[in-house]
């Protein structure tokens, strides 16, 4: 494997969003140009979910805003081999950017209860999911004049 | 559309796995900069470099996640080390529930009557400091070696003995102790001090209970309270020595 800058870029923008800061127009701009001239459909889809998710978290009110959080939170924790200090209360995590995160494996309600959020609402996920999914087509449509391919919209 | 179709989580797990897939890197963090991280002193911008790096390299993964667990072992070590022993629950956990709960009641009895005779009061806390001090002194400041059943039963009776002169006193069946007898141990001045969250103080040359009571309490009126939370760790014949280690009461907040 060879250096992806691009990659890296969007694993810095992501870790960005974790931390609730909000990323620069300009570098999103960047990634979404330099994806526009890409073959790879996993590269026009990684950049075009990363601006959804940052323009959702943008525009979101708090509620479903802290429900993004939370689905970023578990999708990330789930990275890397199972790591978590003993007795870990979601409530407080000391850094809940992806480096804190990477290895938590958070549970859906823990990632729920790490935003203050109820960790019984499972509905809250598929209605997240369902927003991410529909900003997501929105995005590829603006970048690329196009629509997903259905290789990636049906499944890897 | 089939379920996957209208699965959106898929799509947002391929972004990530995309983007994290292992690869190849030519230029590794140092040490300083995963220490850095770890402890926080790294800026946002800086620690998102390194997250990114971190994502994509499983040799740093591996390196970063041992350095967490060893910072996070030395942690709890210092935790141990400075944690103060909290009187009663070092008590409770060496005595039978049944006796702790008596003795708790006792202190209570006497602490929530400042209206009272504060002579009784003081008399008292006396007496109960002498118990709190042979069950929690010894095995505290002693070798733990010593700590036996045999010795644990010991205390429990020294401890029941002195229970039964707190009830004595109450009834007035017993005299109060002539050292303790002094009008300016008040309710309100014991009231100053957290009596079961002990401190521990090193003797200095030349000081001995009443100066010790004077400069660390504010109040030499209460060196016989501090004798007799000591009594049983510190000979009274032999008296104070320099570098000897006793305990005091925090104030109370």
């Amino acid at each position: 494997m060879t250096r992806n800058w691009e990659s890296e870029e969007r694993l810095e923008v992501w870790d960005l969003l974790l931390r609730e800061e909000t990323p620069a127009r300009s570098v999103l701009e960047h990634l979404a140009g330099a994806a526009r001239g890409q073959s790879s459909d996993e590269e026009r889809l990684s950049t075009a979910m990363l601006v959804a998710v940052a323009a959702l978290l943008g525009n979101a009110r708090r509620a479903a805003r802290r429900n993004l959080m939370a689905l970023l939170r578990y999708r990330f924790s789930q990275l890397g081999a199972k790591s978590r200090p003993h007795g870990l209360d979601p409530r407080e995590l000391a850094n809940p950017d992806m480096l804190g995160l990477m290895g938590l494996h958070l549970t859906w309600p823990e990632a729920m209860l790490s935003v203050g959020g109820n960790p019984a609402d499972y509905t809250a996920l598929s209605r997240t999911e369902k927003a991410v999914r529909a900003e997501f087509l929105t995005q590829w449509g603006r970048i690329y004049g196009t629509t997903p391919p259905d290789s990636l919209t049906h499944g890897r | 559309m089939n379920d996957r179709q209208a699965d959106p989580h898929s799509l947002l797990e391929q972004a990530v796995q995309h983007d994290t897939q292992p690869r190849e890197h030519t230029v590794h963090p140092d040490l300083a900069r995963l220490f850095a991280a770890l402890s926080d002193e790294m800026p946002g911008e800086e620690r998102s470099v390194l997250s990114a790096h971190l994502a994509t390299c499983s040799d740093c993964r591996e390196r970063w996640d041992g350095l967490a667990t060893l910072l996070s072992d030395e942690q709890q070590v210092l935790d141990q080390r400075v944690r103060t022993a909290s009187l009663d629950v070092v008590v409770r956990n060496r005595m039978p529930e049944t006796l702790w709960g008596r003795l708790r009641t006792s202190w209570k009895t006497f602490v929530a009557a400042p209206t009272g005779n504060p002579m009784f009061a003081a008399a008292a806390a006396s007496v109960v400091a002498v118990g709190i001090a042979l069950a929690v002194a010894l095995p505290l400041l002693q070798p733990p070696v010593r700590t036996t059943a045999d010795q644990v039963g010991v205390l429990v009776a020294r401890v029941e003995h002195l229970q039964r002169q707190v009830e004595s006193l109450a009834q007035g069946s017993i005299s109060i102790p002539a050292g303790i007898a002094s009008s300016q141990v008040t309710h309100e001045v014991l009231a100053r001090f957290d009596w079961q969250s002990l401190r521990p103080y090193v003797v200095r040359p030349l000081e001995d209970w009443e100066t010790i009571s004077e400069t660390e309490l504010g109040d030499a009126a209460l060196w016989p309270l501090l004798w007799l939370l000591n009594g049983a760790a510190v000979d009274p014949d032999n008296g104070l020595t320099s570098g000897k280690t006793v305990v005091l009461p925090t104030r109370a907040e």
